[in-house]
């Protein structure tokens, strides 16, 4: 159990900056992820705190204490590795005993240990097979396992979830952060995955190029993206270009889209200008279809339908210069071709400047 | 069972491939228990009795054979590390000039052993003072290297590295790294490729035919001097023990290592 | 950086070695030969009869046994390749089992089926087929026959490997959209193992024109290729101007066909998405 800083770390590869300053503060016990697109650094920084990359600059602290010069394997780190990683040449219980027998703890020790952290990760009987043996959860289990039973410091997951079917997508999750806070381990997760990342993390770290651009609780990224950019990222689908419009009305304030006025909530719009343009975006299923012209409700020709199970996925033209994208949670009356309103509820629409 | 596109005619050319390549281990096999000195089939009898020969002093064979085990182990065993040594730099690494690194680590089987053996007979007459089995290792070591590079390297291509980091980040240091994780893992390839620089030294007659002296004689030239002057079925008896010994390794390799370690 | 200084410790011994024991010497001898001599040994080989008469041989028993090692070991590698039956590891053993054989013992076999009094003759004369024995030993056919025997297994371990990459489904697809048999082999199988011919027979061909067991033991003490007349040179002739041009012109073939086939198949494989090395 431990506290992790990173100060300033900087990563370069030849001309190439993988890490550009990162800064960031882990508390103990406390479960972070890194979410960012493939280039974006986040794995670049975990093998920095694994020790597996030198840094071109800046220090990692763990519990307050340089780092930088101590070699991988006396780090105390556990790691899940993304393809699981497992010693094909090994059983389950040699793999999960390995880092032990590394530590020269007794046998009995070492089985007792081992028997533990199985049942713990819902494995025990199968130590005597071999990782070929075993289906896809079970061998991330092992994984998750092995990095655990050293008791590490830290816990590094790499795209933990990235291998599964959706059925063992939603059990792992539970799994992993049930046994974490049993635990109470710092863990860092990385991921490009930002349902993953929500799901599992105490606070999400975005990163891009290989700078933070936001830092937040999962509610606080998935509702109020700090940029575009993130919004991008966490799903945001629909994205209007506008102008500012004069001063606020009930707590709510007016932005220009092309002819069209929609009212945004009036702290998300404060720091525009009259007349400044920005960009407005949107979840899908924040929008629905409404009978009556309400405020924000604009009328719109739906262009296309996906059925996707639980929603069915708009393309509606002609509510603003750009398609705007609704998820409805029940099937419409309507079809491809009929207009029909679109709303657009104001806490929901978040302000950039653009 | 059998694909339907494999038909009568692929399969009849096969099994008679597989007779052509199985007719002359089984004439010698044969031909190594007949009594009489003219080697005759069927076989007139039984006896054992060129068995016996080939432990006659005057045939050398033992004396040739320990020379060829002494040389080819000491050979396999040094291009072992060497081998497994050039294939880790050129696999665990990115780096430029890798390929450039391992087409001369191979070089050595683009060259004819026969003119490396002259090459290396006119430095010895330079230098001189080399002993007999010093002159065949030289050049042993240097013509196996690549059935050990290549063979290791082929195994290594496909290695999955995280392995190692994953071992690393459980507190192995990169000794233990090596020993407990890469080599084990590469042992398939480390051992076939050990087996044909084994073999590869233990059958060479070019480089020997021009390299030893009396005093150090392998085996394989022991019996082609033995055929020069008495074709009897001695050289059916020892031929037999060394497909004997070859059908031992085979065993054994398909325990160890699997026998489709040889499919290139 | 770090990584490429480690790498060339760990490569550094195997280096130095093959330094000090290969490419010093191969470089001094053939500067010393080109120093001393000139290239009067090699316009000696080219202009002598008896010597291209030996490089002709050379070539032409080592393209006949690539050739019919070629025909003969394709169908053994498709089916190994395609078989789910019990047969392919049979096969397997038949084939790597006289590969790990020694070549004398190889060709002493042959030379107890292939002699005079020999068992194929000894068949022969007791079905009535011929009246007197046939010489086959000591001619360039046995010789054929030896080599095609030591290379076969070669080609098949070759072969095999790329036949097994090639997709099954590829050859159902080309079933459903009309092709025959034949041209399924002729456009999509053949077209597709290509790669691992052209090593294979890179490869066997290079071994034949370097072999010298199989040759100086099956094809008599007339019979001469490359490699046994280096030796005869050297043992018997005590000739090794005549040596040293014979064994550098054999490197200089086989460098030859390694070049041409790199540069053949180079474009071939990028295009084919990289073969099965990479």
């Amino acid at each position: 159990m431990a506290t992790l800083e990173l100060k300033g770390l900087v990563k370069r590869f030849g001309d190439f900056t993988a890490v550009d300053g990162m800064d960031l503060q882990v508390a103990q016990g406390e479960m972070i992820a890194l979410l960012g697109g493939s280039g974006c650094g986040k794995t670049t920084t975990l093998r920095m705190i694994a020790g597996f990359t030198e840094p071109t600059g800046g220090t990692i602290l763990v519990d307050g204490e340089d780092v930088g010069k101590i070699p991988p394997y006396k780090r105390n780190i556990g790691i899940f590795f993304q393809n699981y990683a497992l010693f094909p040449h090994m059983t389950v219980f040699e793999n999960v005993a390995f880092g032990l027998k590394l530590q020269k703890c007794s046998k009995e020790e070492t089985a007792r240990r081992v028997g533990e952290i199985l049942s713990l990760v819902k494995l025990t009987g199968l130590d005597g097979r071999y990782p070929r043996e075993l289906s896809g959860g079970q061998q991330q289990r092992v994984a998750l396992a092995r990095a655990l039973v050293t008791r590490p410091s830290i816990l590094l997951l790499d795209e933990p979830l990235s291998n599964l079917d959706a059925k063992l997508r939603v059990e792992m999750q539970v799994e992993i952060k049930r046994i974490q806070r049993e635990l109470g381990i710092t863990t860092i997760i990385v991921t490009h995955d930002h349902e993953e990342a929500v799901s599992l993390a105490d606070r999400v770290i975005v990163m891009n190029q290989g700078r933070i651009q936001q830092i937040g609780t999962p509610q606080e990224i998935f509702d109020h993206p700090a940029s575009p950019f993130v919004a991008d990222f966490m799903g945001f689908s629909t994205f209007l270009h506008g102008k500012a419009g004069g001063a606020p009305r009930g707590g709510k304030r007016p932005i220009l889209c092309g002819e069209k006025t929609l009212w945004v909530a009036q702290e998300e719009a404060e720091d525009l200008d009259e007349g400044e343009s920005c960009l407005l975006a949107l979840r899908s299923e924040s929008m629905t279809l409404v009978e009556a012209r309400w405020e924000n409700a604009f009328p719109g020709r739906i262009e296309s339908m996906t059925y996707k199970g639980h929603t069915t996925r708009l393309e509606v033209s002609g509510c603003f210069d750009e398609p705007v994208f609704p998820a409805l949670g029940e099937i419409p009356g309507s079809g491809v071709g009929d207009e029909v309103l679109v709303h657009f509820p104001y806490r929901k629409i978040c302000v950039y400047k653009a | 069972m059998d694909d339907r596109r494999v038909n009568w005619a692929c399969r009849v050319l096969a099994g008679l491939v597989m007779v052509f390549l199985l007719a002359p281990l089984v004439v010698i096999v044969i031909a190594s228990f007949t009594p009489t000195a003219l080697i005759t089939f069927p076989p007139k009898g039984f006896s054992l009795k060129w068995y016996a020969n080939i432990f006659h002093a005057s045939t050398h064979f033992i004396n040739g054979l320990v020379n060829s085990l002494k040389l080819g182990l000491i050979a396999t065993g040094v291009d072992v590390f060497l081998g497994v040594f050039a294939a880790l730099a050129v696999c665990r690494y990115d780096f430029k000039g890798k390929n450039a690194l391992l087409n001369y680590f191979t070089s050595p089987m683009y060259v004819p052993s026969v003119a490396f053996a002259f090459v290396l007979l006119q430095v010895y007459s330079q230098i001189g003072g080399i002993p007999g089995m010093a002159r065949l290792l030289i050049g042993h070591l240097v013509i196996i290297l690549p059935y050990i590079v290549r063979n290791t390297v082929s195994v290594l291509h496909v290695f999955d590295w995280t392995l190692e980091d994953a071992a690393t980040s459980l507190g192995a240091a990169p000794a233990q790294v090596f020993f407990k994780i890469t080599l084990p893992l590469a042992k398939p390839g480390v051992l076939a490729g050990a087996l044909l620089a084994f073999l590869y030294s233990f059958d060479e007659v070019a480089l020997s035919s021009l390299l030893s002296t009396p005093k150090f004689v392998t085996l394989p030239i022991r019996i082609m001097n033995y055929m020069e002057l008495t074709f009897d079925p001695t050289l059916a008896a020892i031929s037999t023990l060394l497909i004997l010994a070859s059908l031992v390794l085979i065993v054994l390799m398909e325990k160890l290592v699997g026998l489709d370690m040889f499919v290139k | 950086m770090e990584r490429r200084r480690q790498a060339l410790l760990l490569a550094f011994p195997t280096a130095l070695a093959l330094f000090v024991f290969f490419l010093v010497p191969m470089a001094y001898i053939l500067l010393r030969t080109l120093f001393t001599n000139g290239t009067s040994d090699f316009t000696a080989f080219f202009t002598d009869p008896f010597y291209l008469d030996i490089l002709w041989t050379t070539l032409r028993v080592s393209l006949l046994s690539t050739g019919i090692s070629l025909l003969l070991g394709y169908p053994v590698a498709y089916f190994m390749a395609r078989t789910r039956s019990r047969m392919k590891k049979v096969m397997m053993v038949i084939i790597l089992f006289p590969f790990l054989v020694s070549a004398v013992v190889r060709s002493y076999g042959w030379m107890v089926i292939l002699g005079t009094n020999g068992l194929l003759n000894q068949l022969l004369l007791a079905l009535g087929l011929i009246s007197r024995p046939l010489k086959i030993l000591n001619t360039e056919a046995a010789v054929i026959i030896g080599m095609i025997h030591l290379l076969i297994p070669y080609m098949v371990l070759s072969l095999v490997g790329v036949l097994q990459s090639i997709d099954p489904n590829v050859e159902y697809a080309a079933y459903s959209l009309g092709a025959t048999p034949a041209q399924t082999f002729a456009k999509v199988v053949f077209p597709l193992s290509l790669p691992g011919i052209l090593s294979g027979c890179v490869l066997v061909f290079t071994m034949s024109m370097t072999s010298y067991v199989t040759p100086k033991l099956l094809g008599g003490s007339k019979f001469r290729m490359m490699a046994t007349m280096v030796v005869q040179e050297i043992n018997v002739n005590f000739d090794w101007s005549a040596a040293s041009a014979v064994s550098y012109i054999l490197l200089a073939v086989i460098l030859a066909v390694q070049v041409v086939i790199v540069l053949l198949t180079s474009g071939y494989m990028k295009r084919m998405g990289g073969g099965k090395n990479g």
